[in-house]
């Protein structure tokens, strides 16, 4: 308890530090600003253009603000502005389907297809998007490398094989997986229609995140227990069987901390690629913030990026929950009921 | 006819003049239902007497003969127990067993499945701990669940690899009464390493020790004529134990102090030197 305590207490005083160096920052750029405007306006223009622009600018009109690093109530201020929009866009969405039901319903029967929203998405639909996009960029990263970790594993002649190609693809920075991947992909997908920006999205992720995951699966079926392989050879196992029933369970501990690894530089890359692939998501929503470049887009910038932190560390919570769940070296077998808690008096502390 | 017997089996490890010898002209002859315990001091080629036997390793010179079969590789029929227990840590007892029944007797129904590794957990009293795992359970069951799984697969010997050595005192003398329990009742073939003179004399019927390495082999044997069942308080007083144990610790002591003479023999002496005291100029 007194622990708890603690740590709480703290964890609060470094945010209030945080908070505090924030707003001193915010205003010492703000009034830098604030003066440059004025000041280039003096040159260019002339002294009354300034002195207008003064007044403007401290009559608070939003329009006429500088552009520099929002202060962190300004930021709370676009949170809850970017809640409440996303609180009206499902509305908007519901209304709109109510209203369409019926005609829905005739086109269906007609054999024709149902008209479907189109409305802007808001900011939790963009949350969601990048979701999506980092699920199916995951389970990509997973199809490829688990089972070239095992075959890597397995054989020290394929492990020759590949290693060069392994080593030398595993350092290659995301924009550049996104240009290969875009170059093969706007080939092959020629249809209008089609969703190239999600398909583009998340085979570059997966390819830029799938490497520790398959590092890591080598290793753990490289490095069976000796004891675990005489088990085997007792029971004179076949090949395929000593696989399935002691080589992959013993390397499924290491197996799940790559898969740790390569879901926090999922999303650590998926946010730049969103933003180049002109995808939908967190990354093309702070793309479209700052091509808009107003006051207000700034502190929408800072929100995605609260937002984007949070997230990303409760996915790695929920993989390391997993994780605890697979290891077999804990004494206690860790409940979902565990989980859940842990993550709530972590997210406390 | 011998059950198993080793014929002039030598074992070296390393090439050229990294070669060392382990064993040496172990000859060994094992009858069926008989208890053999091999005792030895730590490092000497008593594990790799084992792996020779399981056929996880293979010898040199000379043969392992299984009823007069050349041993080509390990396999059920000697079932092993391991000194760290060899169990696999994601699977509970009933499946670590199971598994290993399975494979052994793979026409069996899942019924006779289940119902055989019950049964021989039950023999090891750990029928409460049937869903635990491994890291659930003290380092006794987990030797325990070792040795339900090597006498489920009905072998014709038992090879235990110093099963007890890292269990703690209490423990260790419970899984003997219980070892010599299930022994009495089966009649297994067993081969059984050791470091403790007492535990032999509890448990075998001959007690073989193996020599210093390198190139250890085996010493005389000595029949263990004690009536069983044997109880470990008892023997305390029985005249033919107290014999037994004097005679078997002093020919190890011995042993082991001519060893030491012998690499006393090897060392070389040091010249008595001393450093000269450095001038600076």
């Amino acid at each position: 308890m007194k622990n708890t305590l603690k740590t709480v207490g703290l964890s609060l005083s470094a945010i209030i530090a945080f908070l505090l160096l924030w707003t001193a920052t915010s205003k010492v750029l703000y009034t830098k600003a604030v003066n440059t405007t004025i000041e280039k306006i003096r040159v260019t223009q002339s002294e009354e253009a300034a002195l207008e622009t003064k007044r403007r600018i401290e009559s608070r009109d939003p329009s006429s603000q500088p552009n520099s690093l929002p202060s962190p109530q300004y930021v709370w201020k676009t949170a809850k502005l970017l809640v409440k929009d996303a609180a009206e866009v499902i509305q908007d969405k519901r209304a709109f389907r109510k209203k369409m039901a019926k005609t829905n319903e005739k086109l269906k029967a007609q054999g024709k297809k149902a008209i479907i929203y189109t409305g802007r998405p808001s900011f939790l639909d963009q949350i969601v998007t990048s979701l999506e996009n980092i699920l199916w960029g995951v389970i990509l990263a997973m199809c490829i490398s688990i089972p070239i970790g095992i075959l890597t594993g397995l054989s020290k002649n394929f492990k020759t094989a590949t290693n060069w190609f392994v080593q030398i693809f595993k350092p290659i920075s995301p924009v550049v997986w996104f240009l290969l991947v875009q170059m093969i992909v706007n080939t092959i997908m020629t249809d209008p229609e089609g969703n190239n920006a999600f398909v583009i999205t998340f085979i570059s992720v997966g390819l830029c995140a799938m490497w520790a995951t398959l590092v890591n699966t080598s290793v753990g079926v490289s490095s069976v227990d000796e004891n675990y392989l005489n088990v085997a050879k007792v029971l004179r196992l076949g090949v395929g069987k000593k696989i399935v029933k002691v080589v992959l369970p013993a390397a499924v501990p290491l197996i799940f901390t790559g898969l740790r690894i390569t879901v926090s530089v999922s999303w650590m890359v998926l946010i730049a690629v969103e933003w180049l692939s002109q995808s939908p998501g967190l990354g093309g929503f702070v793309r479209e913030e700052f091509q808009n470049g107003s006051s207000s887009s700034n502190a929408k910038i800072m929100v995605a990026m609260f937002v984007i932190g949070i997230i990303g560390f409760l996915l790695d919570k929920l993989m390391a929950s997993i994780q605890g769940l697979v290891s077999f070296e804990d004494r206690q077998k860790t409940t979902p009921f565990m989980v859940v808690k842990n993550l709530f008096i972590k997210k406390a502390a | 006819m011998a059950l198993l017997e080793l014929k002039n089996v030598n074992k070296s490890y390393g090439i050229g003049a990294e070669k060392t010898e382990i064993l040496k002209d172990i000859n060994l002859t094992v009858n069926e239902g008989e208890f053999i315990c091999i005792i030895g001091f730590s490092g000497m080629g008593k594990t790799t007497l084992i792996n020779l036997i399981e056929g996880l390793i293979f010898p040199d010179q000379g043969e392992v003969l299984l009823e007069g079969e050349k041993v080509t590789g390990p396999g059920p029929d000697r079932s092993i127990v391991f000194q760290n227990y060899s169990l696999l840590p994601w699977l509970n007892v009933k499946k670590n067993v199971g598994m290993a029944v399975r494979e052994v007797f793979p026409k069996w129904t899942k019924q006779e499945v289940d119902k055989h590794t019950e049964d021989y957990v039950e023999k090891v009293n750990l029928t409460p701990a049937l869903e635990k795992r491994p890291a659930e359970l003290s380092g006794g069951m987990r030797q325990r669940v070792s040795v339900a799984r090597a006498l489920s697969l009905a072998p014709k010997v038992m090879l235990l690899d110093e099963p007890l050595s890292a269990l703690d005192a209490l423990t260790r003398s419970n899984l003997q009464n219980e070892i010599t329990k299930i022994w009495e009742a089966d009649k297994k073939t067993v081969v059984m390493i050791t470091n403790s003179v007492d535990e032999g004399l509890i448990l075998a019927d001959r007690i073989i020790p193996l020599t210093l390495g390198p190139g250890a082999t085996l010493g005389p044997e000595y029949k263990v004529n004690i009536p069983r069942p044997r109880d470990k308080n008892d023997l305390d007083h029985n005249e033919e134990y107290k014999r037994l144990r004097t005679e078997i610790t002093k020919y190890m002591i011995e042993m082991n102090q001519e060893m030491k003479q012998k690499s006393n023999m090897d060392k070389f002496k040091l010249p008595d030197l001393k450093p000269k005291a450095l001038k600076i100029a």
